[in-house]
């Protein structure tokens, strides 16, 4: 019986209702970074770039001196904070890539 | 059907200082448990370890008479309601309750708890600290977990809310396992079912209030009523 809990207890596509809360949370401290580097730098592509890297990093980074305890919200729902940050991460990255090739191409 | 999670062996260290030394709990549905404390005892120790944000020691765990193989696992059959507001703080109020709890019905008991329908309209930071707090309880306990970990519900929050607590708590106990601390101990002598006691990282059973007086918890018996 345990098993079968555990195995139901998994990520099901009803959680991601609860990490998009997350995900918009920490990417609109991201986007900020993005946008300003763009206004400064008048870079698009490396205004992705950050995007996709640095500005994660510096989103969690302001996430956990802000709303750190907040991770536990997200935890009652089975969702662990290596699997908020791993999940987030990776689909800005793979967002900042899609954007970044298609920008390439264009020009 | 009743559940039933077992602690076993649980210990944790800050560097030198032991602050949980083999500490065994058995937690059915059905039952509150409560905890007391001072403060620093290891409380709040004692469920973050269970649920997996801090590393223990040493933990055997238990559900149903199996053994968990993986106690980072553990936080997926327990509600956590820790001291401090975890709600996303810009979420209207109506929309965090149908964000976080799916079934309808579920929805309907936090929508008519008393004290939720001013609440409704408004943003999460829009609410008082109190009301927070009680929001929060709710939408914990309204959660599916078998077993709820209740750190400090009662503190910041006003005496009408306290009472609406423990009438929750008593309306909610049959399906759940729950476990409560807090430094509101006559909140917790008037819900629990079992009292336990940590002190010097041992946690010990309280079988009358005088046992509290007894092991340096409280001063004198005048204060227990």
């Amino acid at each position: 019986m345990l098993e079968n809990r555990v195995k139901y207890s998994y990520i099901t596509p009803l959680m991601y209702r609860i990490f998009f809360r997350f995900y918009f949370d920490v990417t609109r401290y991201n986007a900020v970074f993005c946008i300003v580097y763009f206004l400064v730098m008048k870079n698009m592509l490396g205004a992705f770039l950050i995007f996709g890297i640095f500005g994660n990093v510096g989103a969690f980074l302001i996430y956990k001196y802000f709303q750190d305890v907040e991770y536990y919200f997200y935890l009652n729902w089975g969702l662990s904070k290596r699997f908020l940050i791993i999940r987030t991460f990776s689909i800005n990255l793979i967002l900042s890539i899609i954007i970044i090739v298609v920008l390439w191409c264009i020009s | 059907m009743v559940h039933k999670l077992i602690i076993d062996s649980l210990s944790h260290s800050f560097g030198k200082k032991a602050v949980l030394s083999n500490v065994h709990l058995e937690i059915a549905t059905g039952n509150i448990t409560g905890i007391l404390g001072r403060n620093g005892s290891g409380k709040t120790t004692l469920f973050k370890t269970v649920i997996g944000t801090l590393k223990p020691s040493s933990l055997h765990a238990y559900l149903d008479g199996e053994i968990i193989q993986n106690n980072t696992d553990l936080y997926r059959f327990i509600g956590f309601h820790p001291q401090e507001i975890i709600l996303p703080q810009g979420v209207l109020v109506s929309k965090l309750i149908t964000m976080y709890i799916l079934n309808g019905d579920d929805q309907n008991k936090i929508f008519y708890a008393p004290g939720v329908y001013d609440m409704q309209s408004k943003r999460v930071y829009q609410l008082s600290h109190g009301q927070q707090r009680y929001l929060q309880f709710l939408l914990i306990l309204n959660l599916k977990h078998s077993f709820i970990f209740l750190d400090e519900p009662f503190s910041m929050v006003e005496p009408i809310y306290r009472s609406f607590i423990k009438d929750k708590l008593v309306e909610y106990k049959n399906d759940k396992g729950i476990i409560i601390t807090d430094h509101y101990y006559l909140d917790i002598l008037d819900v629990s079912d079992k009292i336990y006691l940590i002190k010097n990282g041992e946690i010990s059973p309280i079988n009358k209030p005088e046992d509290l007086i007894s092991n340096g918890y409280l001063a004198d018996k005048s204060i227990l009523f």
